[in-house]
């Protein structure tokens, strides 16, 4: 072979062609409306609600949705902020009840008030006016009855020395379930009463994960025998993977609700798509899917729940909630002392 | 060198230009970024740094006691292979001393997967020890299985370095010991460990920086509670959006890093034992002693231990849990179309942007090494481009990325692929250019031959193999690498490490084994190539 230099630059340029041309617009002839939703990971999934409903709302709007999976919800929430002087997205889906008061002070969202609104029970509400529900669920405890042969039925209950080393949990700073966890364990006890709690259950906590999902597969692969979940996950075992020994725990304290909501980005483009999109969300077609979808439980009144849900989702005997100003407020300061408690050593 | 003005000159000053241009631009603008930022810090007195450092204390301890247990314990595995390889003779050992090339081309995400297969508190190895005692040990989900990985993925490095001193001991000093009257030991202690210690000194440092900037192992076998510095910028970038501390953390690091590097460089370069002394003759096993079972053993150990994770890899990968059958649907589950309109990433633009992203650092990462160790082209300060590299760490140099380039930037992560490949691409072309006989070069250029026809005609075919070299192992770098990717590629560009990552993540192992299996056959490919073409990798 006859080495020429010169061959190589081509050969670059080649490649810097290449990859230029990927990133230009496809230069369509026929203008469809494009509507941008970041959301969490398994929102997307093949077995998410994503697949479901996306098809659905193309077809009502006459447009094209590209729907985004950007980590966890702690992590949609990020991009977003980091993306704020130049939006990519339309419409978020997955902020919460616990997040939605740090997604409304860094000023990401715009206000929008759908009129299916009408369709959710006034408890559900949340977020001033700048986000809208579309399900909700309790956080729970999930755990293999074949290997905890005893009753779980309040917190203090997780702290048997038999469980050492079992417990899967979700790191609050990255994950909405973790953060719910922690409020929750705030909520039960006081503040400074948790960090005693946090301080007794450290031993038997087996791994923090940064996100629901990687517990989730510890649980599945059967790492550990208890996770922190949803109290309408066992239903999920019991529909998608036939498995009725994946029970939740009922704790007499109550349990802490998870309220879902999606708002529209600040800057959008697509303002009015975004608007049809999230009063599409609360219409039937939407919400009955949620149930099997999100195994969460529909904000839409109407919508009936499966037999599974009746079955193995456990109905708390409170439904607990810390107030959303004091947790904006005092957030940051109960992450980090949970921080100090967990990673010393 | 040629100061006569002509066309070759503008060639030369071009080539000068583009990879200086290239570094100046690409390593040492987004490392200036980093350094910038982390003086941006709110705090603005020396002491504010310092309670920054005591505030994260057991962040800092973390890395250094990893570092150091790994780094200990990758030398008392190292050393006792470094002695068979030197010093017997066995059939197959050229595979063995292959295997010092592992941590350069095993992705580390498929260590991680291995080890989840093998040693999870549902691995292979707990329940053969809950079937057989009825008790399991917890390896993961912290320290042990953190150092038990490290040591895995660097004894072959300290095997290589001191194996290469030990084969080069002058014999007639032992023996002039031994007529002495001093016994084994004594010739050990004070004859052949003082000549090998530079060797270990400088192994012993590349391990202790490898495995203080250990990422994916740290993150899927750690968990939150033991988390090290280069994770924890990694955290403080993507998740925390603190990008201050980030960079703080990124510059200490980088200080560390550079006094652990500077003693790397110092004794490497003494550890270059000359070929020429007298060597000892290789012996073979001795099957009746004690001493030449236990080496066998041992011998038995490297190569299971060597193995055992691509075959575990390759069970997930082929074979269905429940019924133990062979079976594809591993393949066919990642490879299915069904979530392609929502994903932007699926399995199979996964292994196509691995491999555009391998064979773009092949080339770019050879060209550069070319232009580097040509000594027609002379470019200024190439050794130091080539050793500061070592002590940035990859989540350094992607944070740069982040911060002066953005993310979501396939050419960027191209070229940081590129970047990371580069010192290796050099030594490897370096190395094969300086045994290319002077003489012919200076009696072709009295001839009259310009700079480009002796790099044509006399050079180019001397290092044909050497590129080819070069270019495969850049091909295995990039190709294994994770967190560059995983910081730049916003959830677009998910290469094949990232895809397995996400997998091993949420515990799809069988989906993460088929995945895996395809990026180790593409490693494997690589790394056959490099040991086809070097007769012997001088990589470090």
């Amino acid at each position: 072979m006859n080495f020429k230099p010169g061959f190589l630059f081509v050969f670059l340029f080649f490649l810097f062609g290449c990859i230029s041309q990927n990133s230009s617009p496809t230069g369509e002839i026929v203008y469809t409306p494009v509507l941008t939703i970041y959301t969490y990971d398994s929102m997307v999934s093949e077995y998410g609600l994503g697949p479901k409903v996306v098809p659905a709302f193309e077809e009502k709007c006459n447009c094209k949705v590209k729907m985004l999976a950007k980590g966890d919800a702690g992590q949609v929430l990020t991009t977003l902020i980091l993306e704020k002087e130049n939006p990519k997205a339309d419409v978020v889906i997955g902020i919460d009840n616990s997040m939605a008061s740090r997604a409304i002070s860094a000023d990401v969202l715009e206000e929008f008030t759908p009129e299916n609104i009408a369709l959710v029970s006034e408890e559900l509400r949340f977020g001033n006016g700048y986000l809208t529900p579309y399900d909700y669920g309790y956080f729970a405890f999930v755990y293999d009855s074949d290997k905890i042969n005893f009753p779980l039925n309040n917190f203090d209950s997780l702290l048997d020395p038999t469980l050492t080393k079992s417990i899967v949990i979700q790191n609050p700073k990255t994950s909405s379930p973790g953060l719910g966890l922690l409020l929750w364990t705030v909520n039960v006890y006081g503040d400074p009463g948790y960090k005693e709690f946090w301080k007794k259950l450290k031993p038997n906590i087996l791994t923090v994960t940064d996100s629901w999902d990687e517990s989730a597969g510890l649980f599945a692969a059967g790492e550990a025998p208890i996770y922190f979940s949803y109290a309408t996950s066992p239903p999920y075992y019991a529909e998608a993977e036939g498995k009725t020994n994946i029970l939740g725990a009922r704790f007499n304290e109550g349990h802490y609700v998870q309220i879902e909501g999606m708002g529209i980005v600040k800057g959008t483009k697509n303002r009015k798509l975004a608007e049809q999109f999230i009063e599409f969300s609360l219409t039937e077609k939407f919400q009955k899917e949620i149930p099997l979808h999100q195994y969460m439980l529909p904000a839409n009144e109407n919508v009936s729940v499966p037999k599974s849900f009746e079955d193995y989702a456990i109905v708390p005997h409170a439904t607990l909630q810390l107030d959303s100003d004091l947790v904006e407020q005092k957030q940051g300061e109960w992450i980090s002392e949970w921080e100090k408690i967990i990673i010393s050593g | 060198m040629d100061f006569r003005v002509g066309k070759n000159n503008y060639l030369r000053l071009s080539l000068i230009a583009f990879f200086t241009a290239f570094f100046l631009f690409f390593f040492f603008y987004p490392l200036a970024i980093v350094l910038l930022k982390s003086i941006s810090l709110n705090q603005n007195s020396f002491s504010d740094f310092i309670s920054i450092l005591v505030e994260n204390k057991t962040l800092i301890w973390n890395s250094f006691y990893q570092a150091s247990i790994s780094t200990i314990f990758s030398l008392l595995v190292g050393i006792p292979a470094a002695y068979l390889i030197a010093r017997k003779d066995f059939p197959g050992k050229k595979i063995v001393k292959a295997i010092s090339l592992v941590p350069f081309v095993f992705p580390s995400v498929l260590v991680v997967l291995a080890f989840v297969i093998l040693l999870g508190n549902n691995g292979w190895v707990n329940s053969i020890l809950k079937n057989l005692f009825g008790f399991h040990i917890q390896f993961l989900y912290g320290f042990l299985g953190i150092i038990l990985a490290h040591v895995f993925f660097n004894f072959p490095i300290v095997m290589r370095f001191v194996s290469s001193s030990w084969e080069n001991l002058d014999v007639k000093m032992k023996e002039s010991a031994k007529t002495l009257g001093a016994n084994n030991f004594d010739v050990f202690l004070r004859i052949t460990l003082p000549q090998l210690l530079p060797s270990i000194i400088a192994s012993a440092s590349l391990v202790f920086i490898f495995c203080f900037t250990s990422f994916a192992i740290i993150t899927t076998l750690g968990g939150l509670q033991f988390s090290t510095l280069e994770v924890e910028i990694y955290r403080q970038i993507l998740r925390n959006l603190d990008f201050a501390t980030g960079a703080f953390f990124a510059l200490f690091q980088f200080i560390v890093l550079s006094i652990i590097a500077s003693l790397y460089f110092y004794f490497s370069k003494k550890h270059s034992v000359s070929q020429k002394s007298n060597r000892e003759p290789l012996s073979k096993f001795n099957f009746s002693s004690l001493r030449g079972i236990a080496e066998f053993s041992f011998l038995i150990f490297i190569i299971v231990i060597a193995l055992l994770p691509i075959f575990a890899i390759a069970v997930f990968a082929f074979f269905d849990p429940s019924t133990g059958d062979f079976t594809l649907r591993a393949f066919e589950k990642i490879f299915s179309v069904s979530n392609v309109t929502l994903f932007e990433t699926n399995a199979i633009t996964a292994v196509l942007l691995s491999l555009f992203l391998a064979f773009f650092a092949a080339l770019v990462s050879s060209f550069l090494g070319l232009i580097a160790s040509l000594k027609q082209t002379n470019v200024p300060f190439v050794n130091f481009f080539a050793s500061c590299s070592i002590a940035v760490s990859v989540i350094t140099l992607a944070f740069g990325y982040y911060l002066g380039f953005g993310s979501g930037q396939l050419l960027i992560i191209a070229i940081g692929h590129s970047i990371l490949a580069f010192p290796f691409a050099f030594r490897i072309i370096n190395n094969a250019l300086l045994q290319v006989d002077s003489e012919s070069i200076d009696s072709a250029k009295t001839l009259g031959a310009d700079d480009v026809s002796v790099f044509i005609k006399i050079q180019f075919p001397r290092i044909k193999k050497a590129l080819i070299a070069s270019m495969a192992f850049a091909f295995a770098i990039s190709l294994g690498e994770l967190g560059l990717v995983l910081v730049l590629y916003d959830g677009i560009f998910a290469t094949m490490p990232v895809y397995i990552y996400r997998l091993i993540s949420t515990y799809d192992l069988f989906a993460a084994g088929a995945m895996g299996f395809l990026l180790f056959a593409f490693s494997f490919i690589a790394f056959y190539a490099i040991e086809f073409f070097s007769n012997d990798a001088e990589v470090f």
